[in-house]
């Protein structure tokens, strides 16, 4: 215990560790939306997008990370209209640009002889790292998204219950999807950089798997998923300073932990 | 509200939908009283959804005019209940989805809950509020889809293939349930259904009072409305 308060006396563990709890309150509200609504394949094209905004920022001398942004908020606002406009399923697209976007990676990169862990950087973020602007940046996000879904939590289960009957019921369903869609992409591509690949998968998508295996109403899926995530981010963290790991690799350990205790202490309830 | 009142009737004139290459509807044209229900009949793929998601706005007519209460139908006048029992695995109670009726509503958290309880407690389902809705049987979701509706403030109903999945006993719950609120609410109800067994063949079944309209368990089972066909895009009698 000593161990640990001594490291969050180190100002940049205390941001990170920050930085963590944040991200674990709000982003897994975004990873129900993006399991419930099928965009797991649109989060890997976010990645692969802002892989070639790095590369094409690197081979002109740029620094990285707001290209990289850029080109991912891109592939949000326009694989909507993509996929209207060509009659396909927006998973299609997603699949498409993700597949397109980091070939053209690729090709930038041994064009312009770019290093390329210089590019794959970009996707690593360090929660240690953060800056104090960083700091508020996340917590920024991170409010903007509980907000979002807080003000907006019944047009939302409109949309994950059905969007058919959700239009029926009054729903703006296009406006509403298009928020949802924005408020992921942004989610995504901003923490991305901020906390780094792995530990935004962990973040993002178990403490939802595990919300929606356990819950039984929309308000408790959110919560649920909310709490979950704070207490795999808090876990985590403290695991990754006690043995020395990465703190993306703490908090992926204590949600891969959590996730499968869980879903067995359910089943053992209702054996 | 911009939305229609007690008694108003669904009016379709010559509506021509388009699928693919196919005109699917050709010429449709009905109406629906308010206070009164009509029932189409037609084999699978003969358009019944179509003609379901045209009235709602869903599909763009080709040609023809769908009108509710003289206006054009919108959200929220229209309640919808689908074919497929929707949600799947998603986590939500039986009350959360009759509350998603009340979405383009503006009321407050306590007029909402009223709203809720009320739509439940009139369509028998208000013992299954915090039930979660994917457990519930055909019968009960259908009580809670027609539950959403009414907290919708909905005039008119339309219903696709709402017996399919039940039983006689749920089948005949569910057709007394519409008849009441038809009768109470002046609500105009279309079903359509590939089922012919919910036919009334018998008009004697045919009542202004939904709670006598039967004591023979089949014929509670059947709709006591008119009946239209669906066939080759039109509506025949």
């Amino acid at each position: 215990m000593s161990t640990l308060v001594e490291a969050l006396a180190v100002a940049p563990i205390a941001r990170g560790l920050a930085a963590v709890l944040i991200a674990g309150a709000a982003l897994p509200l975004a990873g129900v939306l993006v399991l419930r609504l099928e965009l797991v394949t649109l989060r890997f094209t976010l990645m692969h997008g802002a892989l070639l905004g790095a590369a094409v920022a690197l081979a002109v001398g740029l620094d990285p990370l707001l290209p990289g942004l850029a080109v991912a908020l891109l592939l949000v606002v326009t694989h909507v209209p993509i996929a209207r406009a060509a009659g396909l399923r927006l998973g299609y697209v997603a699949a498409f640009l993700m597949v397109i976007t980091i070939g053209a990676a690729a090709a930038v990169i041994y064009r312009a002889a770019v290093p390329a862990p210089e590019v794959f950087a970009v996707l690593w973020g360090d929660p240690f790292a953060l800056t104090r602007t960083d700091l508020v940046a996340v917590a920024a996000f991170g409010a903007a998204l509980i907000a979002f879904v807080a003000l907006a939590h019944r047009r939302i289960a409109a949309l994950l219950f059905d969007q058919e009957v959700a239009a029926a019921s009054g729903v703006a369903v296009r406006r509403v999807r298009a928020a949802v869609l924005l408020a992921v992409g942004c989610a995504v591509a901003f923490a991305m950089k901020l906390i780094g690949a792995l530990l935004l998968d962990a973040i993002l998508l178990l403490p939802a798997i595990l919300a929606l295996a356990v819950a039984r109403s929309v308000r408790g899926l959110f919560l649920l998923a909310s709490a979950a995530g704070l207490a795999v981010a808090a876990a985590g963290f403290a695991v990754a300073l006690l043995v020395d790991l990465p703190a993306s690799a703490g908090v992926t350990l204590a949600a891969a932990l959590l996730l499968p205790a869980v879903i067995v202490a359910r089943r053992g309830r209702h054996a | 509200m911009a939305h229609g009142g007690r008694f108003d009737a669904l009016r379709i004139d010559d509506l021509w939908v388009r699928r693919g290459t196919r005109d699917v509807l050709q010429g449709v044209s009905l109406e629906v009283a308010g206070g009164s229900g009509l029932l189409i009949t037609g084999a699978n793929g003969t358009g019944k959804t179509t003609l379901l998601r045209a009235i709602l706005g869903f599909l763009t007519p080709r040609r023809g005019t769908v009108t509710f209460g003289g206006r054009p139908v919108r959200a929220p006048a229209a309640g919808y209940v689908p074919q497929e029992s929707p949600a799947g695995d998603l986590p939500i109670t039986a009350a959360e989805v009759v509350e998603l009726g009340t979405v383009a509503r503006r009321l407050g958290a306590a007029e909402r809950d009223r709203v809720v309880a009320a739509a439940m407690d009139d369509t028998g389902c208000g013992h299954l509020r915090r039930r979660r809705y994917g457990e519930l049987s055909g019968g009960e979701r259908q009580r809670v889809s027609v539950a959403r509706c009414l907290a919708q403030d909905a005039r008119l109903l339309l219903l696709d293939e709402p017996t399919s999945a039940l039983d006689a006993a749920a089948r005949a719950g569910l057709i007394e349930l519409l008849e009441r609120l038809r009768e109470r609410l002046g609500l105009a109800i279309l079903m359509v259904s590939h089922d012919p067994s919910i036919v009334s063949h018998d008009p004697s079944i045919v009542s202004h009072d939904p709670l006598i309209v039967s004591h023979d368990p089949e014929a509670r089972a059947r709709v006591p409305w008119p009946v239209g066909e669906l066939r080759d895009g039109r509506v025949r009698a």
